[in-house]
């Protein structure tokens, strides 16, 4: 099989996970007992005007009538109306989901940025010193609920040391292109509005990544330890190449790809908890946005947002998997 | 004939020198082994929380304002909530709440994803496509995500949470069994049954799944942590339960709101389900290594 014939194939995958997944949500969120339309109007709405939104909305038609209208609406980008914020849902994910986007991006930075050297040193150090701290690191780091250690950051950096903001994203920059803070920071060439993002950043992408920031160690010390055993890596130093050459040119490439696929699986870890470290932080992404809909039995928004979780989990999912097929073509067979 | 059949009584002399060699393999980790006592502190603090808890009472509606958000001290060794009731008390039985709803979802997860694993493993073909393009329909998703989206559906409780949960959870069981059925039925203790005659029922529920049991006990150990650690932040994010209900996330949400004054209200709680899930995680790192299955753990929790 050719890279694009794979590439093609992984990619029409994804469609009917996605559709399924719009069923599932669908139903469960048109089985919510009670009235979301009069609960969003409030008391003094007369049953006539709870009866014309209902019908604004296509409320009366058979569900399956409603679902294809629905999915007709959503390849087109349209959400439905919020009956919590009361726009289109698409515009409200339009502002939300920067955020989350941003947050959990940096979160997986930091997972790869620490977490790779760490492996490397406990694969190195194997047994040592070095090695039982990145253990025990592990251990912790997986077992930590996110939202506690979020409080526990809070109340450390910025109630008792006043380091860093407390809660929010902070002022946006004064250019708008991608929603990113970062980088539209940097697109507007401001560099203090750039360090206060990251101010505001810090904490909760940090509190995010400890757990992938542990398996991405663990994951990478397994497979530096697994091909440090095999033959070219001997073949390596008994050709009498240095040592951080085997290392990081021939070593980690091998030990990397086999992390890649799990990072993919790592992004749903880091999705999941962004809806309990955005509500710790008052970060105002899509996770904060959906929880907010919960509460409110915003239906319309509630779907958007599962669906758009599962979209960007099976995109970076997707991506991985291209990326994973280049680099080892074997896999492009199974 | 007689050399062969083995008697009852030399059975159960191998079963047991099987248990000693296991319990043997477990004890060279000391991480298992701390495993293994954090959880059964745990299992005591639920078991015995009316009999453990200096203010039992504290545990439901109890309000003393006078004592409200006391330091901890000689009185409340861990200090007192907004409503002045004892966090330590709470706590105890909070590990109730926990245990019980983690086993819960886990037996639900098990109930419905294993034997699904199973026919789709073995009956395959159509029915068992079916069931496994469900469950990546169901794994499209990270739990905690599903598990909001259902108790969207439902009224914010601690039973609700439980089924929000275990509907996302069954999956995981499913693809698990499907793949340790899958290596299984090649096997040739399979192949002799079938020889014999057997059924496909007989050969799928009492020979083959008896052998993939291992595994499957290995994630369940896992998993409670994990489950444990959902449910209390659904709960911590006001879906699950609620107020008075001394579980562990939700106590953390009504600490929160006296932070930083007041910082024993919400870390207290978080340190017990911290302490619970590491040891989940290390008792089930240990019967990983005594059953010696592999399993894919960084699949496995939110």
């Amino acid at each position: 099989m050719n890279f694009r014939t794979y590439l093609l194939r992984r990619t029409l995958h994804i469609i009917p996970v996605l559709f399924g997944l719009s069923i599932l949500i669908f139903v469960v969120s048109r089985v919510i007992p009670g009235d979301p339309v009069r609960l969003a109007l409030g008391l003094e709405a007369t049953g006539e005007q709870v009866e014309q939104l209902r019908r604004q909305m296509g409320l009366d038609r058979p569900l399956v009538a409603q679902y294809f209208a629905y999915f007709a609406g959503a390849v087109r980008g349209d959400f439905g109306y919020s009956l919590r914020t009361h726009r289109n849902v698409a515009q409200d994910l339009l502002d939300f989901f920067p955020a989350t986007l941003e947050l959990t991006s940096v979160a997986m930075l930091i997972s790869v940025v620490v977490g790779v050297p760490l492996g490397i040193l406990a694969a190195v150090r194997k047994d040592q010193g070095p090695d039982h701290v990145s253990r025990i690191v592990a251990l912790i780091g997986v077992a930590l609920p996110r939202f506690w250690l979020a409080i526990l950051l809070q109340l450390a950096l910025a109630y008792q040391l006043r380091l860093l903001p407390t809660i929010g994203r902070g002022p946006a920059p004064p250019v708008h292109v991608t929603g990113l803070f970062l980088v539209d920071s940097l697109v507007a060439l401001r560099l203090d509005a750039f360090w206060t993002s990251l101010k505001y950043l810090a904490m909760p992408a940090f509190a995010l990544s400890v757990g992938t920031l542990a398996q991405v160690m663990r994951l990478i010390r397994a497979g530096m330890i697994e091909e440090m055993r095999r033959d070219y890596a001997l073949a390596a130093r008994s050709y009498g190449l240095p040592p951080n050459l085997i290392i990081y040119k021939y070593l980690l490439k091998n030990a990397f790809t086999a992390t890649l696929t799990i990072l993919g699986l790592s992004y749903g870890f880091l999705l999941g908890n962004a809806f309990l470290v955005e509500a710790v932080f008052a970060w105002p992404g899509l996770a904060f946005y959906g929880v907010d809909a919960l509460r409110y039995k915003d239906f319309n928004g509630v779907i958007a947002v599962t669906i758009v979780i599962g979209a960007a989990y099976a995109l970076v999912n997707l991506a991985t998997d291209i990326l994973y097929g280049y680099v080892d073509p074997r896999v492009r067979y199974e | 004939m007689a050399e062969i059949v083995a008697t009852a009584g030399e059975l159960r002399v191998t079963r047991t020198r099987e248990w000693r060699k296991m319990w043997f393999r477990f004890r060279q980790s000391n991480l298992s082994l701390l495993g293994f006592g954090i959880i059964a502190a745990v299992i005591l603090a639920a078991v015995f929380a009316p009999q453990l808890a200096p203010y039992p009472h504290h545990a439901g509606i109890f309000v003393d304002f006078d004592h409200a958000l006391k330091a901890p001290s000689a009185y409340n060794w861990l200090g007192t909530d907004d409503a002045g009731r004892d966090i330590l008390s709470r706590m105890l039985f909070g590990a109730r709440i926990s245990l019980i709803l983690g086993l819960m979802v886990l037996i639900i997860a098990v109930a419905v994803g294993v034997p699904l694993g199973v026919v789709a493993g073995y009956w395959g073909g159509r029915a068992g496509d079916l069931i496994m393009r469900v469950t990546d329909v169901f794994l499209a998703v990270p739990p905690i995500a599903l598990a909001l989206a259902v108790t969207a559906a439902l009224r914010p409780t601690l039973t609700n949470a439980m089924v929000a949960i275990a509907f996302a959870w069954w999956p995981w069981y499913t693809r698990l069994v499907y793949g340790q059925v899958l290596s299984l039925k090649e096997q040739q203790f399979v192949e002799a049954s079938r020889g014999l005659g057997a059924s496909r029922w007989r050969i799928a529920f009492r020979e083959i799944l008896p052998n993939a049991w291992s595994p499957i006990i290995v994630k369940v150990t896992l998993d409670m942590g994990f489950v444990i650690l959902t449910s209390s932040g659904l709960s911590f994010l006001g879906l699950g339960a609620q107020p008075p209900t001394p579980e562990w996330g939700t106590m953390i949400a009504e600490g929160r709101d006296y932070l930083p004054g007041a910082w024993w209200a919400a870390t207290f709680p978080g340190l017990a389900i911290f302490l619970t899930v590491l040891g989940f995680n290390l008792l089930g790192d240990g019967l990983r290594d005594v059953f010696d299955v592999e399993i894919e753990q960084w699949r496995a929790g939110n």
